[in-house]
């Protein structure tokens, strides 16, 4: 390995350094598994999901200051303004695929019966997909095996579930995301505790020399 | 004879090596600090693995050539020091980082 590998190494160590507590990680499940039992169990109050960041990320900030930050320390990362053109590219090449598939799937089929099947086949596949941006910009960012795994699971759930008569339309997008975020959240919280474990704080470190 | 051509650059390049970089612990602290807008001195010192001392003689050097910049807060009443590398210690360090690849490419 020589210097200029090392350096991006380097990099990439405390880069991964300021999510291995897990709090992102926790953030993310509550936040999918809190939207899939809304949309699961009660549809018409959906519209609640918009209050959930206004209380999980501050949460997750809170949880940062008092127990991330003071065991190993503060780094803010870099602005990465190709990120946010990215998301608003996929966003706007998601709705265009949105609704070409369904403009071909009701000139093929007639609007009632192809309407109906790309939303109870078709729009899971294409909301996994979807919400498999995110965790997948992590994992490249990071180059983190967990975030692969997470989209994955988000691909296939959209792909499996209404094919396996498990869920599908709408049904099928809630169950995913809670099945995800549940799985994340445990993994978070397992995270955070071995974190917490692993890192004493400065002060009980010195307390212990 | 494009090898001793080749040999020649890179032993032009070597020479123009920024030493204030060069230094394994500089280099470690740089390297951490490209990645981030700004860094306290707590995760610098986790992330090189360097002693408080050797941690602080580093970055005061690297302050006094411009390429860092320390700043110092207090959050909830407990003083926190802040770096961030500078424009030009960005600069300094990608030039590093390309010299360094021209020159082992040519060996």
């Amino acid at each position: 390995m020589n210097r200029a590998d090392t350096m991006g190494y380097i990099e990439m160590k405390a880069m991964r350094a300021t999510i291995r507590d897990g709090i992102t990680e926790m953030q993310l499940g509550a936040m999918l598994l809190l939207f899939g039992l809304v949309f699961s169990l009660a549809p018409p109050f959906g519209v609640l999901c918009g209050l959930f960041p206004l209380v999980l990320i501050p949460l997750g900030s809170f949880l940062k200051h008092r127990f991330a930050y003071p065991r190993v320390g503060y780094a803010k990362i870099a602005r990465q303004p190709h990120a946010v053109r990215g998301i608003v590219i996929a966003a706007a090449a998601f709705l265009a695929v949105v609704l070409g598939t369904l403009g071909v799937f009701t000139l093929i089929l007639g609007f009632d019966h192809g309407a109906a099947l790309w939303l109870s086949h078709f729009f899971p596949a294409l909301g996994g997909l979807f919400m498999a941006i995110g965790p997948w910009v992590v994992a490249q960012t990071y180059r983190l095996m967990r975030w692969y795994i997470f989209a994955a699971l988000f691909v296939l759930g959209g792909i499996c579930l209404p094919l396996l008569n498990i869920a599908t339309g709408y049904e099928a997008v809630a169950l995913e995301s809670a099945i995800v975020g549940g799985l994340a959240l445990i993994h978070g919280i397992i995270l955070f505790l071995s974190f917490l474990r692993q890192h004493p704080s400065e002060e009980s470190a010195r307390a212990s020399d | 004879m494009p090898r001793t051509r080749e040999t020649m650059d890179a032993a032009v390049d070597l020479s123009g090596i920024d030493r204030l970089i060069h230094e394994p612990a500089r280099l470690a602290i740089l390297s951490v600090l490209r990645a981030f807008e700004t860094a306290d001195f707590l995760f610098l010192l986790k992330q090189t693995e360097l002693s408080r001392g050797n941690l602080s003689s580093h970055l005061s050097k690297l302050e006094a050539a411009g390429y860092v910049d320390i700043t110092k807060e207090f959050v909830a009443k407990v003083p926190r020091t802040l770096i961030r590398l500078t424009d030009s210690g960005r600069r300094a360090v990608a030039t590093y980082r390309a010299r360094m690849n021209r020159v082992l490419a040519s060996l």
